[in-house]
């Protein structure tokens, strides 16, 4: 393999980190406050990529369709909360993550019904799919601009969570939701912060991801939350940072594999890839960083 | 061995095993009796779907650990089935790649049920020895992945499963008669695996892992039993779903599916083997009531509802949200039918 090829792969796999590593910090955050997996995650991108679908479709152009579509987003993040989990406050696990299965299907039908069932193309700007010289080397505009945008979301939820008062409720809620209750952090608006956050980063990995794939589906939904699921597993399950390592180890297995698998064992990418996540969790049961030893 | 067990926990579960067998039995001959063919149909299925939701439900309620990856064991069963009931001649124009005796080999319906599961205890095996180490958490993203990539060998493997084409041609060797039998045997299994040592240490485990493990209980070997027993009926039941269904391919073992067995286990209540059935019933039910209203529907001359597709799933999910906010354990919570006599006798006696 050549440098060049190596460094654009390497691009590559950044790139795809910071989106997984988004994704799973969204998801991870909910489950880090209160205990339980959203799979309603996966369609708040839903959301956000059919809102940017019927705005495009009226001639908005991407950019502003893009921050509708994150309005949204935070918009249902918080419905699903105040309808579904708010009644359902202190259920066990298992109640939690299947209320938030049921919400999911029925965000899905209310799309299918409403808007349409086949898949739907959205015109992305055409800059997104020329290259760039950088030195010698020829990088993928879009590879760039998610990278971009990933790297400054972070960056940018970092800084709310280390230097804020709300990012302090958050991170405190997460290690003991008890106690920060007892300091006088209000439960509900801890909770409604962390889906606001949640549906925000839904919202944002969701137009990166619309520029990936350009077209939306009802289920469109499934593979974004099962990526953040395995990210946040490999990391550590309640951990924000193992969220963030897990999502860019997921993407470096995965673009290793691509590029030196066969091209007949392709198909096969996904199993590879999980098989390599099982045995990381077969080694280290508790994930990348263990909430337990806070190591 | 024996002397482990208890003697209040199995009579329970004998009891309860009898009474759903009669219930079930009862369905059957009903349905013999009116000689419906769309009747006999939706019997089939109810009971089909009792084996799969009943061995679902021999893992997630005893372990409390949810499982997505149950439905690859139904895959896993069904598949095998299929390639051992349908004729040689189709399967020599549709699988001209399998190996010379499995072409020529076309076996009964009782073998076929037993090789599903057979197949499906070897994969259990080989997965339930990683993933029972596993923490709960890890444990569930495991069984997720493991839904996923046999999926992806269910849809790739073209030489065997056709693809995402699918197979065809399976013949229809399901009675009524050997459906009950069937739902009767993996239900007794499952309550008899409820009642059993190795069961309650699995409860326990449920209830609290750490405690568990300081009573000197191996928590990752108990879980390990509980997997295999569970995958075990579960390929059973994808061996006779295969049967019935007749051709299918790789999509109807994914997401779908898992959700569709999974919502019957919490309606019903997710520790109790009566409760996977009583989910059934109703999910069944009201699938049934409402698949008119999917098509579009008329009322007199003046009232026309449009068409609502997907009208059921959603239906379905909504009672999922009101069951759980309002029976967080599901409609029949820890109850089987037999505690449901016995209080009443109680109450009597009291009174």
């Amino acid at each position: 393999m050549t440098i060049e090829v190596a460094v654009q792969q390497l691009i590559n796999a950044l790139s795809l980190g910071s989106l997984y590593a988004l994704l799973a910090l969204g998801l991870g955050m909910v489950y880090s406050v209160l205990g339980m997996l959203n799979f309603a995650y996966g369609e708040l991108l839903t959301v956000c990529g059919y809102t940017m679908f019927l705005l495009i479709l009226i001639g908005v152009p991407f950019p502003v369709a893009g921050l509708v579509g994150l309005g949204m987003a935070i918009g249902v993040s918080l419905l699903i909360e105040r309808l579904v989990f708010r009644p359902l406050r202190g259920a066990s696990f298992i109640s939690l993550l299947f209320a938030s299965f049921a919400a999911s299907v029925i965000i899905q039908n209310l799309i299918k019904q409403l808007i349409s069932k086949r898949p739907k193309v959205i015109p992305v700007p055409e800059v997104f799919d020329q290259m760039i010289n950088i030195g010698p080397f020829q990088i993928n505009v879009l590879s760039l601009i998610i990278l971009l945008v990933g790297l400054v979301t972070l960056a940018g939820l970092v800084a709310f969570l280390q230097k804020t008062r709300w990012g302090l409720a958050i991170r405190a809620a997460a290690e003991d939701f008890e106690v920060t209750r007892l300091m006088g952090a209000k439960a509900n608006r801890v909770i409604a912060l962390s889906f606001a956050l949640s549906g925000f980063v839904a919202g944002v990995a969701g137009v990166l991801w619309l520029s990936r794939r350009g077209a939306v589906s009802p289920t469109m939904g499934f593979i974004p939350i099962l990526k953040a699921f395995i990210a946040i597993v490999i990391g550590g399950l309640g951990s924000l940072k193992g969220a963030v390592m897990g999502g860019f180890l997921l993407a470096f297995i995965e673009v290793a594999l691509m590029v030196m698998l066969p091209t007949r064992a392709v198909p096969f990418t996904d199993a590879f890839a999980l098989m390599i996540v099982v045995v990381i969790l077969y080694m280290r049961p508790e994930g990348l960083i263990s909430i337990k030893t806070g190591s | 061995m024996l002397k482990n067990w208890s003697r209040r926990r199995v009579t329970s579960a004998f009891h309860t095993f009898w009474m759903l067998a009669l219930v079930l039995g009862i369905i059957s001959v009903a349905a013999a009796v009116i000689d419906d063919r769309s009747i006999t149909r939706l019997v089939t299925d109810f009971m089909t779907l009792c084996v799969l939701v009943i061995a679902l439900q021999s893992f997630i309620g005893n372990s409390g650990i949810i499982s997505f990856g149950h439905v690859a064991f139904f895959g896993i069963g069904a598949y095998s089935a299929a390639l051992l009931t349908i004729t040689p001649k189709i399967k020599a124009i549709a699988l001209p790649a399998l190996p010379v005796y499995i072409q020529q080999m076309q076996v009964s319906f009782t073998v076929a049920v037993l090789m599903g599961a057979c197949l499906s205890l070897l994969v259990a095996i080989i997965t339930g020895l990683a993933l029972s180490r596993m923490a709960e958490g890890a444990m569930a993203m495991a069984t997720l992945a493991l839904l996923v990539m046999l999926h992806s060998i269910f849809a790739n493997w073209e030489q065997v499963t056709r693809g995402t084409i699918g197979v065809y041609g399976i013949p229809r060797n399901i009675t009524l008669f050997n459906t009950w039998i069937c739902a009767a045997v993996v239900g007794g299994a499952a309550l008899l695996f409820k009642a059993s040592p190795t069961g309650l240490c699995l409860q326990a485990s449920r209830d609290d892992p750490l405690a568990t493990g300081t009573l000197g209980v191996s928590v990752a070997k108990t879980r390990f039993a509980g997997w295999v027993l569970s995958a075990i009926l579960m390929g059973a039941g994808g061996a006779m779903w295969a049967q019935n269904n007749l051709a299918f391919g790789p999509n109807q073992f994914y997401y779908a599916e898992t959700f569709n067995l999974l919502s019957m286990l919490v309606i019903g209540g997710i520790c109790s083997v009566t409760g996977a059935i009583a989910g059934v019933a109703v999910v069944t039910l009201v699938g049934e009531l409402l698949r008119g209203l999917e098509n579009g529907l008329s009322i007199g001359t003046w009232v026309t509802l449009p068409e609502l597709p997907g009208i059921v799933q959603m239906s379905i999910a909504c009672l999922i949200i009101v069951v759980l906010i309002i029976r967080p354990q599901g409609m029949l919570g820890l109850n089987e039918l037999s505690d449901f006599v016995y209080k009443r006798r109680m109450t009597k006696k009291n009174t």
